[in-house]
């Protein structure tokens, strides 16, 4: 089976290191990575992910409207948010425009890597 | 490949299936035969025609024979003749081989060969008496007559001929009786049929009957199958309806199903009652529920937090963490505008049947307790923690000065608790009572911040605000006093908590004193800062790694027994009072220091001198700004203690003396280490209390100096000296 496209989406260096390090799941590969919104949509079309993760406070452009474009570019597109739990108002606002998941930051490698398989195993099924 | 799957329909459909077959042959059945009664209706009908013909045609040779004889017209009994004896003729054919004739209606109808045996017979006996007697018509049946008048055709040849020919069949036709001999045949074929046409109608009869009882008995089977499976899955129903109501009436947790609507389905379990203390639920919109007893922005959020499960693309397993629901305080209305307090905690889960989203699966649970024992944890945490600091602070303590420490702030803390149960009335006296206490505790939080106990210290600033507080009111009352009395309690059970720090030390001590004795004889030669002067050193480093500047300090004279004992006391709170206010107010910052050519460690000076007859000097002398006049005038004015008119006669020294009015201050906001204004208060009353004097004196951006003289004590000056 092909491998899924992973493109990874936020500001913080060390954050976007950490995911890429820390993904270790078979059938899962990094495609991409970007430090906001308008570089974000930019390689998203580019190079076409299957997964995103997504920070919502971004310069630029913010978290819930790149998910938002993201979607209406590609219905099939698998977002997972990853933000800390300061305002769920804005998390829950991420799912209403398509997200599919949210991890609270701090999260673990473990943590991480269940969420992933929880995505991929969804996206296995539609 | 795909199959009918009738499940538990399977057998009905069957039995219906099977009655129809049933129906339908009996039907078809009943079609076939009713067709064969019709012919045999009519070979009925034409086998008593025959009988009928056989006869006629006797009649019409006999009638046609007479009419010839007696000079009548012929062609009428001719035809007749001609008529019978061609049905008879063709009717027998028929019967023989099967064929279409003139039926009795005029219609041609179709008919059988007869085919069995008796009939059969019956016809060969039929045509072997009826052929020579058809012979014998022939040339009558061929004649053709000409003219039409019997007197000239009897004189014709053709007439003789036509006479010899009829008399010679009458003479055939009644040799033998074969007249009355085809009729008995004719009958007998008739009778033949008859029976024919009975036995296959009860054949008819038997068959039907037959499939009617088939029908009946399989439509009892479908009654009885359908009435077992109907109340089978009704008791299976009722089973499973009675195992729900148990669990439902049983379990802990608040379950309900919830749509789209956010209603509350019809059954839920007994517990969501009592969790929500209502009594009707079903169908209830939870929204609504929720905004009687959670804030409106709670409500919010979870409609949408619950939205997005309606949803396909949330995955259920990723978003537990948004659940604004997870871990809600509610508050219930218990009338008389009184509030219960309670937190629920929720947990939704969609509901897939055939693959569709049916309902969310809601979980309710009173989770006030383990909220409460969560807070407990905490608090005992924060708690523990806070232990473990006063810990450290107690260890960085000479043990002294600490026992030293907690016997004065437990005097002071004392006289602040008889202070306060002293009745009294009156605004100057509740105002006066004021000053008393605050005095006290700030004396409590000075030593306390000058030994570095942290934790006391900001206790004892608690308690001042609330003291300053009532102070600042414009009108005090005795209930005013109420929160000062319950931070008190707490102050004091702190300080009794370090005390019993303290006592475990020591016991932990007196254990390691023993084995230790030889090594601690070893080691005395280091002698370290005692009494006072330990004090000050701390809170002079302390203080000047707050405010940032740098600090030399230097005690004189102000070791534990240099001091009389009387006058320890008042001499620790007053020179902790002048290195506070010097390092906050005094000494300059390093840079202020530098670019006023001075270097950047900022000095004072301490010492505690006896005087002989004279007493005792205490002096405190710092290189810092000196005191500023003019922001003492300003904070005079502003703080109301002089008029503009007095500030105008004031020379230096009264504008000096300014500072020692209770409450003054040239500090805008107020800190643990300044700005009260009580400072100064403190030393004059100090001061005054021990008979004693101050002097001060100070030059712009040079030094400030303080000079306290107080009286020789005659018990202790051989002592002191």
């Amino acid at each position: 089976m092909k491998p899924m496209k992973l493109m990874i989406v936020d500001d913080s260096n060390i954050i976007r290191r950490k995911i890429e390090r820390s993904n270790e799941i078979d059938g899962l590969e990094v495609v991409a990575t970007a430090g906001n919104g308008v570089e974000a949509l930019e390689k998203f079309r580019e190079v076409r992910p299957d997964i995103v993760t997504m920070d919502l406070t971004m310069p630029e452009m913010g978290g819930i409207e790149c998910v938002e474009r993201m979607v209406e570019i590609n219905p099939d597109i698998i977002v997972l948010v990853i933000s800390a739990l300061a305002d769920k108002a804005t998390a829950i606002e991420a799912l209403k425009k398509g997200a599919n998941g949210f991890l609270c930051k701090p999260f673990s490698e473990e943590e991480l890597n269940k969420a992933f398989r929880e995505l991929m195993q969804e996206a296995s099924y539609g | 490949m795909s199959t009918l799957n009738l499940g538990k329909y399977r057998t009905i459909v069957i039995s219906i299936a099977l009655f129809i077959v049933f129906d339908a042959g009996v039907l078809i059945l009943n079609f076939y035969i009713a067709n064969q009664f019709a012919r045999d209706a009519v070979q009925v009908n034409l086998a008593g025609r025959q009988r009928t013909e056989s006869q006629l045609v006797i009649k019409a040779l006999l009638q046609t024979d007479n009419a010839l004889g007696s000079g009548n017209f012929i062609d009428h009994p001719l035809h007749e003749l001609k008529e019978s004896y061609r049905t008879f003729d063709e009717t027998l054919g028929a019967f023989a081989k099967g064929g279409t004739i003139l039926g009795a209606n005029g219609e041609m109808v179709d008919i059988p060969a007869i085919t069995n045996a008796y009939g059969r017979r019956v016809l060969t006996q039929t045509y072997e008496t009826w052929l020579p007697l058809r012979e014998a018509l022939q040339p009558i049946i061929g004649f053709e007559a000409q003219i039409d008048r019997s007197a000239e055709l009897i004189m014709t040849d053709d007439g003789a001929e036509l006479e010899g020919d009829l008399f010679h069949a009458i003479m055939v036709a009644t040799d033998d009786n074969r007249d009355s001999r085809l009729l008995d045949l004719a009958n007998s074929l008739t009778v033949h049929m008859e029976d024919e046409a009975s036995r296959r109608a009860m054949r008819l009869r038997v068959i039907q009957v037959t499939g009617i009882c088939f029908a009946l008995i399989n439509f009892f089977i479908i009654l009885f199958h359908f009435i077992r499976n109907l109340s089978n899955s009704d008791a299976e129903v009722e089973k499973a309806r009675r195992e729900t109501d148990e669990i439902l009436e049983t379990v802990n947790e608040g379950l309900f199903l919830l749509d789209e609507e956010f209603r509350i389905g019809t059954q839920h379990s007994a517990a969501l009652n009592r969790i929500f203390r209502r009594e009707s639920l079903a169908g209830v919109n939870l929204i609504e529920l929720l905004r009687g007893i959670v804030p409106d922005t709670t409500v919010t959020v979870a409609r949408d937090y619950i939205s997005l499960f309606f949803g396909r693309r949330v995955n259920q397993n990723l978003v537990d963490d948004l659940n604004p629901l997870n871990e809600v305080e509610v508050h219930f209305d218990t009338g008389s505008s009184s509030y219960l307090v309670r937190h629920l905690g929720f947990d939704f889960r969609r509901v897939i049947v055939n693959n569709k989203l049916s309902h969310l699966l809601v979980t309710v649970n009173d989770i006030t307790e383990t909220v409460a024992l969560e807070r407990e944890l905490q608090e005992s945490r924060v708690k523990s923690s806070e232990q473990l600091d006063m810990l450290m602070d107690i260890l960085h303590i000479e043990p002294e000065m600490l026992t030293d420490f907690l016997c004065s702030a437990e005097r002071a803390l004392g006289k602040v608790n008889s202070i306060l149960r002293r009745s009294a009335k009156g605004e100057d006296v509740y105002r006066a009572k004021l000053d008393q206490i605050f005095r006290e505790v700030h004396s409590v939080k000075g030593e306390s911040s000058a030994l570095g106990l942290s934790s006391v210290e900001a206790q004892a600033h608690e308690l001042e605000d609330l003291i300053a507080d009532v102070r600042g009111r414009n009108y005090i009352g005795g209930e005013d006093f109420l929160p000062l009395t319950i931070k008190l309690d707490e102050l004091l059970s702190h300080v009794h908590g370090v005390r019993e720090l303290v006592g475990r030390l020591i016991e932990f001590r007196t254990a390691f004193d023993k084995a230790q004795l030889e090594v601690v004889e070893d080691d005395r030669r280091n002698v370290p800062r005692t009494g006072i002067t330990a004090v000050l050193h701390n809170l002079a480093d302390r203080m000047a790694s707050e405010q940032g500047k740098r600090v030399n300090l230097n005690c004189v004279g102000l070791n534990g027994k240099d001091i009389p004992e009387l006058y320890r006391g008042p001499v620790k709170d007053i020179t902790v009072q002048f290195v506070r206010n010097g390092i906050v107010h005094g000494i300059e910052t390093p840079e202020e220091r530098l670019s006023s050519q001075k270097g950047q460690v900022g000095r004072i000076s301490i010492s505690f001198t006896p005087l002989g007859n004279k007493g005792f000097e205490l002096s405190y002398r710092d290189d810092g700004r000196g005191l500023d006049l003019d922001a003492i005038k300003s904070a005079a004015l502003q703080r109301g203690f002089v008029s503009a008119d007095q500030i105008g006669t004031m020379d230096e020294r009264a504008v000096m003396g300014l500072i020692f009015q209770r409450g003054f201050s040239t500090s805008e906001s107020v800190s643990t280490d300044a700005g009260r204004g009580v400072g100064m208060d403190l030393v004059r009353n100090l001061v005054n209390e021990l008979d004693g004097k101050v002097r001060v004196s100070t030059a712009r951006g040079e030094f400030t100096q303080f000079k306290i003289t107080l009286p020789a004590l005659y018990g202790d000056v051989d002592k002191a000296a």
